[in-house]
C-alpha cells in the first residue's frame, strides 16, 4: 500500500472564514473544536475517504498565481448553477473560459484569492477527452 | 450536495517526467495517452481524486499556498520519506517532534512542496503521548 492523500493544506490568513467558505462549497462540515483566530481548521469529508481540507494561518501573503489548484465537479448542478452558487458565497470570477457550446470551465477565486475551477457536472460531459474534462 | 473535488491540478513544466514521479508516489499507472512533451498528464492515485499535470510556461517563484499531505499506509513516516527522497523528493524541513507527532516536508523534482505525515499507528501514538503529558503535568 502506497501513501493516499489525506489533506489538500491552504496557506491563508483567516483559517475560520476561509474554512466556512469551503464547507459551503464541498458540503463538508466544521469541527466543533474550530473557531476563529485558530491557527489551523479542517473541514472533513462526509464520505471518509476523499482528502480533508485543511487551513493554516501564515504571515505571508499571495503573491502570484497558485500551481496548485483544485477543481470542483458539481454533483447535483449544472456547471453554470454551481457557478452562480459559489458566486453566491464570496467566490470570485477569473477567467469565464466556458464556452458557448456548453463545453469549458469557469475559474474562480476564494475570498483569499487561490484559485479553483468549476468544470461541468458528469452529466455534461459528453466527450471524454482530458480536454473537454476539464 | 454540492460539488464533488474532480481533480487537483498542478502547473508545471514537464508534465510527463513530473507525473512520473508522482506516479511512484501513489504507485499507479500512467494514463496510456500521455507522452513525453503533453501539455498535460494525468494520474488516477488509489482511492482518487485524479492528479493533472498542466504546462505553463512560468517558473515557480513562491512557496506553494497549496499542497499536499501524505499518509503512509504500511509504512512509517521515515521509511516513506526515504523511499521518496530516493525517487527524486527533496528534504525541505524535519517537523517530527519528541512525541513522534509531526511531518517531513519534501519537494517533488519541480519544488512542489508536500508533506508526509506519521502512518496511522503513528498518528495514534503521538496523540497518545501528548495525552499522557498533559496528564501528568501540574495543575
Amino acid at each position: 500500500m502506497y501513501p493516499r492523500i489525506r489533506n489538500i493544506s491552504f496557506d491563508c490568513h483567516d483559517t475560520y472564514t476561509l474554512a466556512g467558505f469551503w464547507s459551503a462549497v464541498l458540503g463538508y462540515a466544521r469541527l466543533p473544536e474550530d473557531v476563529p483566530g485558530d491557527p489551523e481548521a479542517a473541514l472533513l469529508p462526509p464520505d471518509g475517504a476523499t482528502p480533508n481540507m485543511f487551513f493554516q494561518a501564515v504571515p505571508e501573503d499571495k503573491v502570484t498565481k497558485n500551481r496548485v489548484h483544485i477543481c470542483l465537479e458539481p454533483v447535483d448542478r449544472t456547471r453554470d448553477e454551481e457557478v452562480d452558487r459559489v458566486l453566491g458565497l464570496g467566490a470570485s470570477m477569473v477567467v469565464d473560459r466556458r464556452r458557448t457550446d456548453g463545453t469549458g470551465w469557469a475559474v474562480l477565486a476564494d475570498p483569499e484569492g487561490n484559485e479553483f475551477c468549476v468544470v461541468r457536472s458528469a452529466g455534461e460531459r459528453i466527450d471524454t477527452t482530458v480536454e473537454d474534462q476539464a | 450536495m454540492s460539488s464533488t473535488i474532480h481533480n487537483i491540478s498542478i502547473d508545471c513544466h514537464a508534465t510527463y517526467a513530473l507525473a512520473g514521479f508522482w506516479a511512484q508516489v501513489f504507485d499507479c499507472p500512467r494514463q496510456p495517452d500521455d507522452f513525453p512533451g503533453d501539455p498535460e498528464a494525468m494520474l488516477l492515485p488509489p482511492g482518487g481524486p485524479e492528479v493533472l499535470f498542466i504546462a505553463v510556461p512560468e517558473g515557480k517563484t513562491v512557496k506553494n499556498r497549496l499542497h499536499l499531505d501524505l499518509q503512509p499506509a504500511d509504512r512509517t513516516r521515515a521509511e516513506e520519506v526515504e523511499r521518496l527522497l530516493g525517487i527524486g523528493a527533496t528534504l525541505l524541513a524535519d517537523h517530527v517532534g519528541p512525541t513522534g507527532g509531526g511531518w517531513v516536508v519534501l519537494a517533488d523534482p519541480e519544488g512542489n512542496e508536500f508533506c508526509v505525515l506519521g502512518n496511522a499507528a503513528e498518528r495514534a501514538a503521538a496523540a497518545a503521548a501528548r495525552a499522557a503529558a498533559a496528564v501528568s503535568e501540574p495543575a
